[in-house]
């Protein structure tokens, strides 16, 4: 295959954000069942599939996998906001609060916005990837905390270190991210 | 929690880490040298060439992650350095300590045991750096 050649999961993924980009929410091919999917579901693709069993191959590693997905999502849903924004952090802030409501990613909230520490804290309620999880020793939602870093990065152009400090999956009730601008 | 005491440490510790990869970039053929986090996220890095730090640092854990479940398979116990030799040069890993990695890219042309020594003689600093992170 030649290097500029895309794969198919490429081509899948262009599909996608530019579906997310156009706004659209119906989904050809299902015109019974229709775009929603019970979130279960989707716990299993992101805790089973990208989580465990990733885990089974990558160890330690996985965690870098899905946070790097998660960052992937998070500069494309970046890129759809940024262009509406003007540059203006709350507006920004403001259209990915609505992307993530519309996706049912969450209910983003930010909690604390200090540009001169370079510290940013985003709360994401009703996390689609811990709810109705519990008991688990430490933060899980490694993917969100890599979507919120990506579009942190979007916005600034800068690199970021996003860490999840609370997680509803540990009894914290909600979802923390912290971003450090670097 | 320890991601704040993360960004604190690097800080503070920036420039003996600075300069521990300054050192390794002077190796004949190292072309760069990098600390990567358990996230993936390139903490430092000395480099003579333009890197997608993302992409390299989420490569290095995963990459480091399946050769250590590989070991682990075999009955080989714990993974202490990755060495990937490309059409172009090797990649060499290494652990360091709470989950951070250190990895060094070279060229075709380097002294591959030299650079390994050098590696292995570098990571007991390193830890010594990291281990209070823990």
């Amino acid at each position: 295959m030649s290097q500029n050649t895309r794969t198919d999961y490429q081509i899948a993924q262009q599909q996608i954000f530019d579906s997310i980009i156009a706004g659209e929410f119906g989904i050809e091919n299902r015109e019974d069942l229709g775009p929603m999917v019970p979130i279960r579901l989707f716990q299993v693709l992101r805790m089973v599939a990208m989580g465990s069993n990733v885990e089974d191959m990558l160890g330690n590693g996985a965690p870098a996998l899905v946070y790097h997905s998660g960052q992937g999502l998070g500069q494309a849903i970046g890129h759809i906001a940024v262009e509406k924004a003007n540059n203006d952090i709350e507006t920004y802030v403001g259209k990915i609060e609505q992307l993530c409501r519309q996706l049912s990613i969450g209910l983003v909230v930010p909690e604390k916005v200090d540009l001169s520490a370079g510290v940013l804290e985003l709360r994401v309620d009703e996390c689609v990837s811990c709810a109705g999880v519990h008991d688990v020793s430490a933060p899980i939602c490694h993917f969100e905390a890599g979507m919120v870093g990506g579009i942190v990065k979007t916005f600034f152009g800068r690199n970021v270190r996003a860490t999840e400090t609370k997680c509803n999956a540990v009894g914290d009730k909600t979802c923390l991210i912290r971003v450090d601008l670097l | 929690m320890s991601n704040i005491h993360s960004i604190e440490f690097r800080r503070s510790h920036s420039g003996e880490i600075d300069s521990i990869l300054r050192n390794l970039m002077s190796l004949q053929g190292v072309t760069a040298a990098a600390i990567i986090d358990s996230d993936g996220l390139v903490t430092h890095i000395h480099r003579d060439f333009e890197v997608n730090t993302d992409a390299l640092g989420a490569s290095v854990q995963i990459v480091f992650g399946a050769a250590s479940k590989a070991a682990r398979h075999v009955g080989h116990n714990l993974a202490n350095m990755v060495i990937c030799e490309n059409t172009e040069g090797y990649i060499l890993l290494a652990p360091v300590e709470a989950g951070f990695m250190l990895a060094l890219v070279t060229e075709r042309e380097a002294l591959l045991g030299r650079v390994r020594f050098e590696l292995k003689e570098t990571i007991p600093v390193l830890k010594k750096l990291f281990v209070n992170f823990l």
